[in-house]
């Protein structure tokens, strides 16, 4: 018998049971797709997040949660830790061991998008990625001392702002119609796409933040409220945290002077390693999903060894047939494994797309809510186990039906189909 | 040199309750080359197994059943399977057809086992033949009983086997149809020169055949 016409009988005979073939290699597929995810995914996403440090390596920020000020300061997510004096920032700034050092002022919101205040120096001086400063697709950087705003680019697309567009600020991080601040600003520029954080803020002014209706300002330790036309001693400024870049050989230095000595600062370096710690806190829920992928990845080999049994009982008058025909038994193991190869080959073909198809949610997610950018050309090893895994059991799946099929006699068999 | 020689073939089975049960007891018969007949008996005597036994899908307990010149039962299996898939044409008594093929590819698949190429007109005669030409395509499941019969004897012949067992062929047609079926077998039979043979308790199909043995007279009684 020749390898065509084994093919051809494995062919006809899956016809007939197209519908429940179609429901294996979907499970099949699903499962290798769930299992792609949830490793691929989240690798991806911690690589992704932590080489979206926008360039800074350090923040330093009020007392409290090393991770929480990261998350606040720079992936523009979780609640801001508080506000420090002017007169640290001016510390930091003129420390040697400090590259650079940027202010900015959260804990405003338009449509839930963060407003960000900071200085101009922080897109003309610093530089994002290595040799990069982030450009403008449209408009003009802000000036220091009015009220406009740069947008990020993911702002610009959802909320369909453009140059020229005017808006409020909101208090709070989450939008609150109720809680808006009575502060027009008008959109003066848009920034290029970087697929970092800085696309889903509105970036604007510190001096605007401190000018806003219902600010209070407390860095001197007691209320100040900016009065219009007076410029605003530095003693009552303040930042919620200071980006910065500092000596990598000063780190440790810095560390223990500002997070053992002092009582009233964080310093969070290295910012690649604290983002690492947002994934070991998560690492169960990872845990919990490669379970659950698991899980479906073992149901659904049950059910395509159920399915494959079944198909067999059912074509089993038609295995003695082929047998009375001239077959031996090792050719119909053969179409057996056959059919379970077609299977799992379609299904692993099938996978690819139904990977992206849940990379694309989980990339649309991520996007939105931390403007980390998943891409489909990730290669993780994840990638070829899973389909190789599904191969496999779907292979082993379908030993138990083929070594019945050799093993089974087909005289007896002949004997119950013409009875 | 007859082409089946059935030299003292035995064979016995163990039944549900572990004792042996002789089926077949030292059997001899001969066939010449084209020649019909068929074998009759009461239900259970034996008569499916023998067409087995002749087929190499059931291993003897002793004795010799040459086609030709070849001792079937001497063979490994797979050599039995290979043998049958060249040599011979089986037709059962229903569900013939493997139900997901089309008739043309029912026909189409009993040459894959003979080492033959079968061409595309070869399996579009021997439907003319049968008189199912405007039904190639048709499942098994859109065929009438006897259409479907006439399918598993183009099957059959479809390689030109020298041997054909029919077990039961027409016993689940109508008195009509069944005449029509068993003549059309051994009219194509005769034209390719195979010889036939038939196991049936059905007495119109006696007459058809001519030649008829009882199979008590082929076997030995079982002296328990
Ligand atoms: N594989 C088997 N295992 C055990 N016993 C068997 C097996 N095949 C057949 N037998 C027994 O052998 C006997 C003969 O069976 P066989 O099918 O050859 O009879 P038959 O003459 O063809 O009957 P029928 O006319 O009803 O088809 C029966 O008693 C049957 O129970
Ligand atoms: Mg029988």
């Amino acid at each position: 018998m020749t390898f065509a016409q084994l093919r051809f009988i494995i062919k006809q005979l899956m016809q007939q049971h197209r519908s429940s073939i179609l429901l294996c290699v979907l499970s099949m597929s699903f499962a290798a797709a769930l299992l792609m995810s949830v490793i691929g995914v989240q690798a991806q996403a911690q690589a992704a997040f932590s080489n979206n440090d926008m360039g800074f390596n350090a923040v330093i920020g009020p007392r409290g949660s090393r991770l929480q000020l990261v998350l606040n300061s720079i992936f523009h997510i979780d609640q801001a830790t508080g506000t420090m004096p002017w007169s640290r920032y001016q510390d930091i700034k003129n420390d040697k061991r400090v590259l650079e050092a940027y202010p900015i002022t959260v804990g405003d919101n338009y449509m839930g998008f963060h407003m960000v205040g900071c200085v101009p120096e922080m897109f003309t001086e610093h530089e994002f990625e290595e040799g990069k400063k982030v450009g403008l697709t449209e408009g003009r950087l802000f000036d220091p001392y009015l009220a406009e705003a740069v947008i990020g680019s993911f702002v610009a697309e959802q909320l369909e702002m453009k140059v020229g567009d005017t808006f409020f600020s909101y208090h709070g991080l989450q939008f609150d119609e109720s809680q808006k601040h009575d502060l027009e600003f008008t959109v003066v520029g848009i920034f290029e796409p970087t697929n970092t954080p800085l696309d889903r803020a509105l970036w604007t002014p510190l001096e605007s933040y401190y000018r806003m209706p219902g600010h209070s300002l407390y860095g001197s330790g007691k209320e100040y409220i900016p009065q219009q036309g007076v410029s605003i001693p530095d003693i009552h400024k303040e930042a919620s945290a200071v980006l910065c870049n500092v000596r990598t050989s000063s780190g440790l230095q810095l560390n223990a002077e500002i997070n053992r000595h002092s009582k009233d600062l964080t310093f969070a370096w290295p910012v690649s390693t604290i983002i690492l710690e947002l994934f070991q806190n998560l690492a169960w829920v990872d845990a919990l999903l490669a379970l659950i992928a698991v899980l479906v990845f073992i149901i659904a080999t049950l059910f395509i060894g159920s399915t494959l049994y079944q198909s067999m009982q059912q074509q089993q008058r038609d295995f003695v047939l082929i047998r009375a025909l001239g077959a031996k038994r090792k050719h119909l193991s053969f179409i057996i494994l056959g059919e379970a190869f077609i299977i799992a080959l379609r299904g692993l073909l099938i996978s690819f797309p139904m990977y992206s198809l849940i990379l694309g949610f989980a990339a649309t997610f991520l996007r939105a809510t931390t403007g980390v950018y998943l891409t489909l050309w990730y290669w993780h090893p994840i990638l070829l186990v899973a389909p190789i895994m599904v191969l496999i059991m779907t292979l082993i799946a379908a030993l138990i039906p083929a070594m019945r099929v050799y093993t089974s006699d087909v005289a007896e068999q002949l004997q119950q189909g013409d009875a | 040199m007859p082409l089946l020689n059935i030299q003292s073939v035995s064979k016995s089975f163990t039944d549900p309750a572990g004792a042996a049960l002789q089926v077949v007891n030292q059997l001899s018969m001969e066939m010449q080359e084209g020649e019909s007949l068929v074998i009759s008996g009461p239900s259970g005597c034996g008569k499916s197994t023998l067409l087995n036994l002749i087929a190499g899908i059931v291993q003897a307990d002793s004795g010799s059943v040459h086609i030709g010149d070849t001792d079937i039962q001497s063979l490994s299996e797979s050599a039995r399977d290979s043998f049958r898939g060249k040599h011979i044409g089986y037709i059962f008594q229903n569900h013939n057809l493997l139900q997901g093929m089309s008739a043309a590819d029912n026909v189409r698949i009993g040459g894959f086992f003979s080492g033959q190429a079968i061409e595309d007109a070869a399996i579009e005669q021997a439907l003319e033949q049968v008189g199912l030409k405007d039904f190639k395509d048709y499942l098994p499941t859109q065929l009438s009983l006897g259409q479907q019969q006439r399918v598993a004897i183009a099957r059959a012949l479809i390689h030109k086997p020298k041997l054909i067992l029919a077990d039961e062929p027409s016993s689940s047609l109508d008195a009509e149809h069944a005449q029509a079926c068993i003549g059309l077998l051994l009219e194509l039979a005769a034209e390719q020169k195979a010889a036939v043979l038939m196991v049936s308790h059905d007495e119109r199909v006696f007459d058809q055949v001519g030649q008829v043995k009882a199979y008590g007279e082929l076997n030995q009684e079982v002296v328990s």
